[in-house]
C-alpha cells in the first residue's frame, strides 16, 4: 500500500465546496416558482395579445364599413345640394319671368270706350325682376278707368305700389311699381 | 466563485430573464389592447359620424325634394333651349305661325350675371306692329312657348290705324347649363411674382 493514498484518507479534503447557507436554498424555488408563474402569465398575456389583435382588426373592419357608407352618405347629401342649388338658382330666375300677357290684357280690357290708351309700358326691376314698373298715358280717362285697371290687375294677384299719377290736360299720366302676390 | 454560486447565480440568472421577458410580453399584450380599445373607440366614433350622415343626408333629401321636383318639371323646357339658333328659331316659328308683322327683329348673346348656371342669355328686341288681338295672342303665345324667356321691356303704343297696336318688346332668354355645379368655388387666380 502507497503511503501517499494513506495520507490521502486521513487528510480533509480541499476540491469540494463549501456547503451554502440554508437560505439559498430559496433560489431553485424561486426558479421553478417563476418558471410556472412567468408560464402562466406569458401564455396570458399571448392568448389576450392575439385576441386583440383580433379585436383591433375587426375594428378597424368595422370603422372602414362606417366610413364607406359616411361617404355614400355625404356624397349622397353633396348631390342633393347641388340639385337643390341649381333648382334654387333657376327658381330665382323663373320668379322674375312671370307672364305679363294678361297684365296688357286686363289693362286693355279696363279701358273704356271714351278713354284711349296712349302708351304702356311694362318695365321690370332689373334688381327685382319679379316686380314690374308700369306706365301709361290715358287720354280721356278719368279716375274710374284708374281704379278699374288696380282692381283688374289685383285679380292677378298683383299689388300696385307706390302709385303715382298726375294729370296734364285730357292726358292722365300714371305709373306703379306692380308687386306679384302669392294668395 | 464555487459551483454551487455559480449554479445560484444561474438559476437568478434565469429567474430574472423569465421575469424581464413575462415583463416585455405583458407590456406588448398592454399595447396590443390599448390599441384594440383605441380601434374600438374609432369604430364607435366612425358608427356615430355614419349616423349623423345618414340623418343630414335623409333630412336634405326631405327638406329639397320640393325643389328637386321643380327642378325636374323645369328640365325638359331648359333643355329645349339650349343654343342662341334655338331661341332665335324658336321666336321666329312664333312669329310666323302668328302671322304676326315684325317691323325690326334684333338677337344678341350676352354674358349673363344671373349666376353660376346661367352664363350666358339670348338679348332679343322685337318691334311688331298688327292687330290689337293678334298682336297679343302671339305675346302670349311666346310667353307660353319660352317660359323661361324674361320679358324686360314691352312697350305699346297705338298702331298707325286705330285696331292696330305697335309694341316693342325686349326679352332675355338664358341658356342654363344644368350641367355646372353652383355650390363649387371659384379659386381666384394667384398672382405671379
Amino acid at each position: 500500500m502507497s503511503t501517499f493514498l494513506c495520507h490521502d484518507f486521513k487528510t480533509p479534503r480541499t476540491d469540494t465546496s463549501r456547503r451554502l447557507p440554508n437560505s439559498f436554498r430559496i433560489v431553485p424555488i424561486g426558479f421553478y416558482l417563476a418558471v410556472v408563474v412567468g408560464a402562466y402569465f406569458v401564455t396570458m398575456d399571448v392568448i389576450s395579445y392575439r385576441s386583440a389583435n383580433r379585436d383591433k382588426a375587426k375594428y378597424a373592419q368595422i370603422k372602414a364599413q362606417h366610413e364607406g357608407e359616411k361617404a355614400k352618405h355625404d356624397e349622397q347629401t353633396s348631390g342633393l345640394n347641388v340639385e337643390t342649388a341649381r333648382a334654387k338658382e333657376v327658381a330665382k330666375w323663373i320668379e322674375g319671368t312671370r307672364v305679363i300677357q294678361p297684365i296688357c290684357v286686363k289693362i286693355g280690357r279696363s279701358i273704356t270706350t271714351e278713354a284711349r290708351l296712349s302708351e304702356l309700358i311694362l318695365e321690370r326691376n332689373e334688381q327685382l325682376p319679379n316686380q314690374l314698373v308700369m306706365s301709361m298715358k290715358l287720354t280721356g280717362g278719368g279716375v274710374t278707368e284708374v281704379q278699374q285697371i288696380q282692381t283688374n290687375i289685383e285679380q292677378l294677384n298683383y299689388r300696385a305700389y307706390s302709385p303715382q299719377q298726375s294729370k296734364q290736360g285730357e292726358v292722365i299720366d300714371y305709373r306703379s311699381n306692380l308687386v306679384w302676390q302669392q294668395r | 466563485m464555487n459551483g454551487k454560486q455559480l449554479a445560484c447565480v444561474m438559476l437568478m440568472m434565469i429567474v430574472g430573464i423569465v421575469t424581464y421577458t413575462g415583463q416585455i410580453v405583458h407590456k406588448k399584450a398592454d399595447a396590443v389592447r390599448a390599441e384594440a380599445r383605441a380601434a374600438q373607440d374609432a369604430a364607435q366614433t366612425a358608427e356615430n359620424e355614419r349616423q349623423i350622415a345618414e340623418i343630414t343626408s335623409k333630412r336634405v333629401d326631405s327638406e329639397s325634394a320640393d325643389m328637386r321636383r321643380f327642378l325636374d318639371t323645369w328640365t325638359p323646357l331648359i333643355d329645349n333651349v339650349q343654343t342662341s339658333q334655338e331661341v332665335e328659331n324658336a321666336i321666329q316659328a312664333s312669329i310666323r305661325a302668328a302671322k304676326l308683322y315684325v317691323d325690326s327683329q334684333k338677337f344678341e348673346p350676352k354674358i349673363s350675371r344671373a349666376g353660376k348656371l346661367i352664363p350666358k342669355m339670348v338679348k332679343a328686341t322685337i318691334i311688331a306692329e298688327d292687330d290689337y288681338p293678334k298682336t297679343m295672342n302671339w305675346l302670349g303665345e311666346l310667353e307660353k312657348k319660352l317660359p323661361l324667356a324674361r320679358i324686360t321691356v314691352c312697350r305699346m303704343t297705338p298702331g298707325k290705324d286705330t285696331k292696330s297696336v305697335r309694341m316693342e318688346l325686349s326679352l332675355e332668354v338664358p341658356i342654363i347649363n344644368l350641367k355646372v355645379d353652383p355650390t363649387e368655388k371659384t379659386t381666384a387666380p394667384t398672382k405671379k411674382a
